[in-house]
């Protein structure tokens, strides 16, 4: 029977799999001609059939087009395009590009570029009976060499450290010895072009073809008998530093010139804001964050040294993030307590509510300093996020100029998530919670190689949370410690087992975090505390077969291995976690290592209701995701010690 | 007699069709994979025509990369003109799974080569068409003596710690030898000249042969060398070689 699935594919142990790969390079189009008959239209002829040398043809499909950077909008005939500036319309019979440009003015001019965005579609081979693979008329040139592609290398690190996720460059390589690329190497541009790996096989349609890698070319190299195409993800965005603005202009202080604006997030006090105005001596303006990405919540005080400044004193701008003395020269260090964003300050939100939510605050990071649109990140994980994690009221005043990658290290400490980016490219944010699903299961026969181990360095005699970031150059009065920006309270916890068991007494685990609060610090030194004193598994295991090929960190399998080290001498739905995972394309193999860090895996139970089954009835995924009611010992059933630990609370 | 397709004027010619999906017009037939095919929009009376623009002799066309059931009627017309009302040539052309083919004793020349094609059930609604050879067909003076043809799965196979393994199909294509005895090796040697490792072309050793039961010649195929031919000599300018060929997919 014919696969036509692609669940159908995985569950085959016997099947015909192949790669599409899809690549959107671009071409500045020059040598428009003014369209007869109406006002504002230019044309130009472009055939999407594009002949490739001696090669021959091959489709290149508009995805659309662009005015210095901006997307024209697509219209449905020569008359709508007319009638709409920044606009364009393609006339396949005809092959003629229509274009309206944004200003009324014509196509033709040096100051603007106009540019076709078009696919290519290429192959691994040819599918199944050498048919050559064909979609809704279009032939996949079957020049992708897929035997020489890289493995897809997805890493979390230690995710008590932040996750850390590093995933998924790729170098692609495409054969060129009928010189495909030749013509049009020059003439296109490949920078920053999307290239797309799709997953499938057998008569599976396109739609059941899975995305498994989603990239933008970084640098592209032409050889005599091949291409090469070095891709990154978008996760490279978050190498970018921030704070993004400078301090500077007239009026502002010497201390304060070429300083970074800050971005306030949360409640935060002791803030030394910026002296952007040092005139009048009286009128002094002080910037505390910065206003081309945020506004302020409010300002609660202003301090001059130690004193309290009267709020008639000074007049708050909360849009642009500032406060101006009135008739009022301060004689010390002016410092604040203030509220900084709001939800509202993330494209496409309105409330005005403070923004404390990792999900929120890196959901503005995203769309609001780095300027992805919505449509590059999953809004429906990011919410799902967002509702996982009120327990954790984050703040931070962010002032030191880093990769934005290191903050978001820390959010992602600071509440137990993980930033990511899908198979598709978009990107996500999951807050860890032991309400877990498998999103795989192993079973024995799929598995080519398998060790155990227990690594020493995931074993913590206790836990330090890290919590009330304050600038370190303020008051620090009621502080414990410093860290590299701020001063913190902390609150410390032991784990019993691993001091008296494992012997381990000198190794914490240190968070620093954005927690602001001290209910906030205590859930997380709770939960870390519960997942680092369970005795720590680490399973190093090569899958056969592409089956893990959408799989990514922090996924969780359901293994079953027939000889294993366990009571049992062998593992029946056990619960891991992906730490990391390498697809080996070309082998068709997936490298993994998983441990059971996170969630404790089948160690973890939930406290659940009277309707939860009884533990003699209740099956191994059960046993592995649900609380049950216990005795004083934490026994399920008295005596039975294997019952232990399945009612904790999370 | 064995003969060596590689002189396909349909490569150079001006092509049309009856119709054809504007992705896969009618000038992929003049690209090397035969996966790649003209697809016309309909099935039900179709045509592909091609002008050489001039009148080369003619001796093979082969159609290959078809979806043609074999209910489908296929025809080659030629004329002097790009008038088919009652073209010069009118041959049906026998079905086959993989090649269609048909073979001249005599050179036939002409400037306008047609393939029309009837084949209303179908099921794909389509025609697809791979490549179309319309050329020379040269012999070398004698027959091979000996040959062999297999097939070759590449199919990847994976074992499991317990044993059990897991298998990434591949297409399986096939391999041909042909051995020559004491033979002129001219028109090998035009034969290598022309396409070296590095072009597709077509061997046609049992053209006389009925179709197996699988609807394929055995020993016509679209091929490239695997490896070039090494001449031994036997007396005067006669030599033993040997063809070493693989199936294109």
């Amino acid at each position: 029977m014919a696969i036509t699935t692609y669940a159908g594919l995985l569950a085959a142990a016997k099947c015909q799999r192949d790669l599409l790969l899809r690549i959107t390079p671009k071409e500045q189009l020059r040598g428009w001609t003014k369209t007869a008959g109406y006002t504002y239209t230019y044309e130009k002829a472009w055939d999407q059939l594009c002949t490739m040398g001696n090669y021959g043809t091959t489709w290149r499909a508009l995805q659309q087009v662009k005015e210095n950077g901006t997307a024209l909008a697509l219209e449905v005939s020569i008359a709508a395009v007319d009638a709409a500036a920044g606009s364009y319309f393609y006339d396949a019979a005809a092959k003629k590009i229509y274009a309206h440009a944004s200003d009324d003015g014509a196509a033709d001019r040096e100051s603007i570029y106009i540019v076709a965005f078009f696919r290519l579609h290429f192959s691994s081979g040819l599918g199944i009976n050498a048919r050559g693979k064909i979609f809704n008329g279009i032939y996949y040139e079957p020049l992708f060499n897929a035997s020489a592609l890289s493995a897809i290398q997805s890493e979390e690190s230690d995710f008590l450290t932040g996750g850390g996720m590093a995933c998924g460059d790729l170098a692609l390589e495409l054969l060129n010895s009928k010189r495909f690329f030749d013509y049009i190497w020059t003439t296109w541009s490949w920078k920053n072009a999307v290239v797309e790996i799709l997953h499938g096989g057998e008569s599976l349609p396109l739609s059941e073809y899975a995305t498994i890698y989603t990239g933008y070319i970084k640098d592209p190299t032409w050889e005599a008998d091949r291409v090469k195409f070095e891709t990154v993800n978008w996760l490279e965005l978050l190498s970018r530093q921030v704070p993004v603005n400078p301090c500077f202009g007239a009026g502002v202080a010497d201390d304060a010139r070429g300083k970074p604006l800050p971005l306030l997030f949360g409640r935060v006090t002791g803030i030394q804001p910026l002296c952007t105005n040092t005139d009048p001596v009286d009128g002094t303006e002080w910037t505390i964050a910065d206003p081309d990405y945020q506004t302020l919540k409010e300002v609660e005080a202003v301090y001059d040294g130690d004193v309290l400044v009267a709020p008639a004193s000074y007049a708050v701008d909360l849009v642009n993030c500032k406060f101006t003395f009135v008739g009022y020269t301060p004689a010390g260090d002016v410092s604040c307590t203030a509220k900084g964003a709001k939800i509202s300050d993330i494209p496409g939100e309105i409330s005005t509510e403070l923004m404390t939510n990792a999900s929120d605050i890196i959901r503005f990071f995203l769309l609001a300093v780095l300027g992805l649109s919505s449509s590059q990140i999953n809004t429906t994980v990011f919410a799902a996020a967002k509702a996982g994690l009120t327990e954790y009221v984050l703040g931070k005043y962010v002032r030191n100029r880093k990769n934005l990658a290191t903050y978001i290290n820390e959010i992602e400490k600071s509440v137990l998530g993980i930033v990511y980016q899908e198979n598709d490219g978009r990107i996500s944010f999951d807050a860890f919670s032991p309400l877990y699903a498998e999103d795989a299961t192993i079973e024995t026969q799929e598995v080519a190689e398998f060790s155990q181990t227990s690594p020493s360095d995931k074993l913590y005699t206790g836990v330090q949370v890290y919590y009330n970031p304050v600038p370190a150059t303020a008051d620090q009065q009621g502080l414990d410690t410093t860290g590299d920006d701020d001063a913190f309270q902390v609150l410390e916890g032991t784990n019993a087992r691993a001091r008296h068991v494992d012997g381990e007494e000198a190794s914490y685990k240190r968070l620093y975090t954005w927690l602001t609060d001290e209910v906030s610090a205590e859930c997380l030194k709770q939960r870390v505390l519960y997942l680092t004193n369970i005795p720590m598994i680490e399973l190093t295991m090569t899958i056969n077969g592409l089956k893990l090929f959408t799989a990514k960190p922090s996924d969780i399998l359901k293994i079953n291995k027939a000889i294993a080290p366990s009571p049992t001498g062998s593992l029946v739905n056990q619960y891991f976690q992906i730490i990391s995972i390498s697809k080996e394309l070309s082998a068709a193999q997936c490298e993994l290592v998983v441990d059971n860090f996170k969630g404790g895996a089948a160690q973890v139970g939930i406290w659940c209701s009277d309707t939860a089954p009884a533990w003699a009835s209740a099956t191994d995924a059960e046993k592995g995701t649900q609380g049950f009611w216990c005795d004083d010992d934490g026994l399920v059933v008295p005596g039975d010690w294997t019952t232990a630990n399945k009612s904790v609370w999370w | 007699m064995i003969r060596f397709c590689y002189t396909n004027y349909a490569d150079d010619a001006v092509v049309t069709a009856s119709s054809e999906v504007a992705s896969l017009p009618a000038v992929n037939v003049q690209s090397m994979w035969k996966s790649k095919p003209w697809r016309s929009t309909g099935c039900a009376s179709e045509w592909i025509k091609f002008d050489l623009g001039a009148a080369p002799n003619i001796l093979a066309v082969i159609l290959t990369g078809h979806n043609l059931t074999s209910a489908a009627t296929v025809h080659v017309q030629a004329n002097a003109t790009d008038v088919w009302t009652a073209p010069s040539v009118d041959i049906t052309l026998a079905w086959s799974a993989r090649d269609i083919l048909h073979l001249w004793s005599s050179a036939q020349a002409f400037q306008w080569w047609r393939f029309t094609v009837e084949d209303a059930a179908n099921p794909d609604g389509f025609i697809d068409l791979g490549r179309v050879y319309v050329g020379l067909a040269p012999a070398p003076d004698r027959n091979f003596s000996t040959y062999t043809r297999q097939p070759v799965d590449p199919t990847v196979v994976s074992e499991s710690t317990d044993g059990a393994e897991s298998f990434e199909d591949k297409n399986v294509f096939n391999t041909y030898t042909f051995e020559f005895a004491g033979i002129l090796v001219d028109e090998l040697e035009n034969l290598v000249k022309a396409v070296g490792l590095k072009e597709y072309w077509w061997v046609i050793a049992d053209y006389e042969n009925a179709l197996e039961a699988d609807g394929k010649h055995d020993l016509t195929a679209y091929v490239r060398f695997n490896e070039l031919p090494q001449y031994g000599h036997v007396y005067m300018t006669r030599k033993n070689a040997g063809l070493d060929l693989r199936e294109a997919l």
